[in-house]
């Protein structure tokens, strides 16, 4: 595999201590492109996806290997109409990870062909990882 | 006219750990499609660790799996250290690490080489194998005084030293077990009822394991000569081993990865043992962590095992992300099944080594006239051993 360019992909926000993994930081809208860049550079697999709610945006994180070295790299959306594109096109063990960001944090998947959800069942708290206002979880109860 | 079954298999069977649901569609004994469910057992850990203190998480990452908890406590004691910046684990900690997690990798591949020979209907397999499994069970019990939640990493190294005289003993299980994976390679490799039940079936291309992230023996199976634990964490830097790597991505070349697996483990832990330094097991860490984010991996005995941690200042973590092993693995599932025997779907499903084997209660539903009758598990052994 070829040595990986991470300053030509987004921002490098920081690398681990032991040089074991990159943190990048990319815009939403260059997502695919960035991906497909890393993908033709010879990374090939998809670790896993993270969301997570900071309670001002939701930032999606795309863990890969690389090598033995973890490329992370990581976007930022709105908390309303939250919506990411599906990278199953570029890497295809995208499909149970981005089915589950949808249903932990409501994030919309424009692409995914099989939207339904992975791990919770019916009558299931609603994105359950997303910050929920204090008075709003004690009215149903969820705290 | 349809030529095709569904048969629903799961989610529900009392002997099982983790239950799943597969609904797979047969025309005849061949397997033409198969639908996997997941999320039966769901029960919210993530959301969980975001309403506990680091410490807290240590025993909540414990219990994410009755066999891997180990694995759990270490790569999640790593994601915190990594979160935290400057801790240095000291030196007997990483090795006394590296033991529990090879012996943790010993007592789980002997688990599923007996889980194998279960499933493809020779219980002597099972019964041996699991006789083995037990003198691995006894040392960590003499470890931690448990056999299964450990209890031994923790932030900043580990809770408990290993004694000498527990040294002596340790060396002498490995010789024995050694022996006993030699024995079971060569059974899994020779007699001819376990060939003709395992050659060939279930292949997973190499295109395919890369395609779907396939992680530790599955990928390795494949003959993809990956393994976390060249990365050196832990102890395994100051070791001598090298990675098991088969060819044809068949349930035998998956058996004959862990067999082999088995000897290596047992030689990084003689090496640890005898290499071992003197000198203190853990240091103490501030219970809060300032605003960062770390990743951390290891090899599990299924696989790659991957934490990713976000601390926000408080003595809670802001997110804790896991990623199992089989989690990774169970997209192979599909193109492993098709095109396979029906009586062979227990064993290709076990070759990951899911935690979760066979089925007690099916329903048969036969999609042209819509009938359905439920069956027990008598009924699928019977078929499963032809």
């Amino acid at each position: 595999m070829d040595e990986i360019d991470f300053e030509g992909l987004g921002k490098v926000v920081k690398k681990s201590k032991d040089g074991s993994a990159t943190f990048i930081e990319v815009d939403a809208p260059d997502l695919r492109r960035v991906l497909t860049k890393l993908r033709l550079s010879g990374v090939k697999r998809l670790m896993t996806i993270t969301g997570v709610d900071n309670g001002r945006e939701i930032e999606v994180i795309y863990h890969f290997d690389a090598n033995y070295h973890i490329v992370n790299v990581k976007i930022r959306i709105g908390r309303e109409d939250s919506k990411v594109e599906s990278i199953t096109t570029i890497f295809s063990g995208a499909k149970l990870f981005e089915r589950e960001l949808a249903e932990m944090l409501d994030v919309r998947i424009e692409g995914n062909r099989e939207p339904q959800n992975v791990f919770l069942c019916e009558g299931s708290p609603r994105a359950p990882l997303r910050k929920k206002d204090d008075v709003e979880m004690k009215e149903k109860g969820n705290d | 006219m349809k030529k095709t079954t569904t048969i629903p298999i799961g989610p529900q069977h009392p002997a099982l750990i983790e239950p799943e649901y597969l609904k797979v569609s047969v025309d005849g004994e061949t397997i033409v499609d198969v639908d996997i469910q997941l999320g039966y057992i769901h029960r919210g850990i993530e959301r969980l660790m975001q309403d506990r203190n680091y410490v807290q998480n240590i025993f909540v990452a414990e219990r994410m799996c009755g066999i891997c908890s180990g694995a759990h406590t270490v790569t999640y004691s790593m994601a915190v250290e990594n979160l935290i910046g400057d801790v240095e684990v000291p030196l007997r900690a990483k090795y006394i690490r590296t033991i529990i997690l090879e012996l943790e990798r010993l007592h789980s591949h002997l688990l599923w080489a007996g889980v194998a020979g279960y499933e493809i209907g020779i219980d002597t397999v099972f019964m041996s194998a699991w006789k083995d499994r037990e003198y691995v069970m006894d040392l960590l019990e003499q470890i931690s005084g448990n056999r299964v939640n450990y209890g031994m990493s923790t932030i900043g190294g580990v809770r408990r030293d290993v004694s000498s005289e527990i040294i002596t003993k340790i060396e002498k299980v490995m010789d024995v077990v050694s022996k006993r994976a030699d024995y079971y390679a060569d059974v899994f490799l020779n007699d001819k009822v376990i060939v003709a039940r395992t050659e060939g079936i279930g292949k997973l291309d190499r295109a395919d394991a890369e395609k779907f992230s396939a992680v530790g023996p599955t990928l390795r199976a494949c003959g993809f000569d990956y393994d976390i634990r060249k990365e050196g964490y832990a102890a395994y830097g100051d070791v001598e081993w090298e990675p098991v790597v088969a060819k044809n991505g068949d349930v035998q070349a998956k058996a004959i990865v862990r067999l082999g697996e088995v000897k290596v483990s047992a030689s990084i832990i003689r090496q640890c043992v005898s290499k071992m330094p003197k000198g203190d097991i853990r240091v103490k860490v501030a219970p809060n962590v300032s605003e960062n984010e770390a990743v951390a991996r290891i090899e599990a005995p299924r696989g790659e095992l991957f934490y990713y941690a976000r601390s926000n200042g408080s003595d809670k973590p802001e997110r804790v992300r896991i990623r199992t092993p089989t989690y990774s693995n169970i997209l192979t599932l599909k193109p492993t099944l098709i095109g396979q025997q029906l009586a062979d779907l227990p064993i290709i499903v076990a070759a990951i080594d899911p935690c979760f084997a066979c089925t007690d209660r099916v329903a048969l539903v036969d999609v042209n006239k819509g009938d359905e009758k439920v069956v027990d598990g008598s009924y699928f052994r019977k078929i499963d051993r032809g």
